[in-house]
């Protein structure tokens, strides 16, 4: 028997790669933003079903991504609300990532009433922000970001951020964390670093290779520890912690539960996570013509996750191994070996050797 | 002794209302029957984990 529901989060690219902004270090840069494309609303209600019948009694989240999920207009998320209200067993919590520029009172109500948890995408302070997040004009967004940010705070609506790390501004990263932390006042968030090895990232000259990401953890953690803060939650170092105080990581590349997300595509199509959502070769299956139960729990969704809980032959006898599990599934070199793992075993120990010096 | 570096406490405070990380994902890999076992309990504790990760600051 092989394992039952093991797919339990699903990312809802609800606007495919339709976006108004041309963010060059996106998946989908170099694809068509430009097409407006929002997902039909008779396969959400399908899904909806579906997934919600899965789970009665059960407590479940939805991730809604796109491109801009907001291009969708907030008619369209009431719908979605409209839709899981009528499963009264389930209760969904809705996660939503977006780059804020739409983001207006409207919004800010709907998602304080309906209790929509908010990511947002800002990479540092001015300088750093407009290096790579442009509007479809060419256009610098950090003000106008920040604004929203500030507009979402002043109301009451607690968001998270995401921060994407490229070498461009490595030279000023802590600059970009001060920032965050000093003057936006913002004490939770995480990090994403831009891998240099995938198909759509490999022409790019900013990526971060492994010796970097080592600098960029160890400055990071040094950054924490140095604000002394019990509430400031940087996503990976809690990660990191969880593994050297012997407790499972939260992060799924840290945790060996890749495939328990899943992306629904635009077009119906279901891959293992929407960093798969350009690659046809990893599609699941059809959510047009299949049901979300048979795609979920078919043989190229099964055969793509016990393959990703496979580690590198490296790992066997690396200390970290149940902390890291070779990282995340679309960050594997050729040899099947994750790209970060010197940073890994760098960073893990690093922190441990932080906390047994503090524990002196 | 634990640190008092107030941002160690919070994130171990944090991490350690999740499950321990134990060796069964490990010893499991290839024997879905303990696996699917495993992950059910862990579905439940993952919930509760998220729940209060939820409320974190």
């Amino acid at each position: 028997m092989r394992p039952r529901y093991v797919v339990f989060k699903p990312v809802i690219k609800i606007t495919g790669n339709y976006c108004n902004l041309r963010c060059d270090y996106c998946f989908y840069n170099g694809l068509d933003q430009r097409s407006k494309q929002i997902i039909d609303s008779s396969l959400l209600e399908k899904f909806t079903s579906q997934f919600l019948e899965m789970y009665p009694g059960k407590d479940v989240k939805i991730v809604w991504h796109g491109g801009e999920p907001l291009l969708t207009g907030i008619d369209f998320f009431k719908e979605i609300v409209f839709f899981q209200k009528r499963f009264v067993d389930t209760d969904v919590s809705n996660l939503l990532q977006t780059n804020a520029t739409l983001i207006n009172s409207e919004w800010i109500s709907f998602f304080k009433e309906q209790n929509f948890k908010i990511g947002v995408s800002l990479d540092g302070d001015q300088e750093s922000h407009n290096l790579h997040r442009k509007d479809s004009l060419g256009r610098f967004t950090f003000g106008r970001v920040v604004e929203k940010i500030k507009m979402c705070k002043e109301s009451g609506l607690n968001i998270g951020l995401i921060q994407t790390m490229t070498k461009d501004n490595m030279n000023r990263w802590e600059q970009d964390w001060n920032y965050i932390y000093g003057i936006l006042n913002q004490k939770n968030w995480a990090t994403n670093v831009f891998e240099p090895t995938s198909t759509f990232n490999k022409d790019k000259d900013f990526g971060i290779t492994d010796e970097i990401s080592r600098e960029m953890y160890r400055r990071l953690i040094d950054f924490w520890i140095e604000k002394d803060d019990r509430n400031l939650l940087i996503r990976d170092i809690d990660d990191y912690v969880a593994g050297v105080i012997g407790y499972r990581a939260r992060g799924c590349s840290y945790n060996n539960t890749c495939g328990n997300y899943f992306c629904l595509e635009v077009d119906g199509q279901i891959y293992p996570c929407d960093r798969f959502s350009t690659m046809p070769e990893y599609s699941w299956g059809d959510l047009n013509n299949q049901d979300l139960k048979d795609i979920l729990l078919g043989e190229k969704a099964l055969n793509f996750i016990e393959k990703s809980r496979g580690v590198h032959k490296d790992c066997q006898k690396c200390v970290w191994l149940e902390n890291c599990h070779n990282g995340c599934t679309a960050m594997l070199d050729e040899d099947g070996k994750y790209i970060y793992c010197e940073t890994r075993k760098q960073t893990f120990s690093y922190l441990d050797s932080i906390i047994k010096r503090e524990r002196r | 002794m634990m640190t008092d570096n107030q941002s160690v406490l919070g994130a171990v405070d944090r991490v350690a209302k999740g499950p321990l990380c134990t060796q069964d994902s490990l010893n499991l890999r290839g024997n879905w029957d303990q696996w699917s076992a495993d992950w059910d309990q862990w579905s439940a504790d993952w919930d509760q984990w998220s729940a209060d990760w939820d409320q974190a600051p």
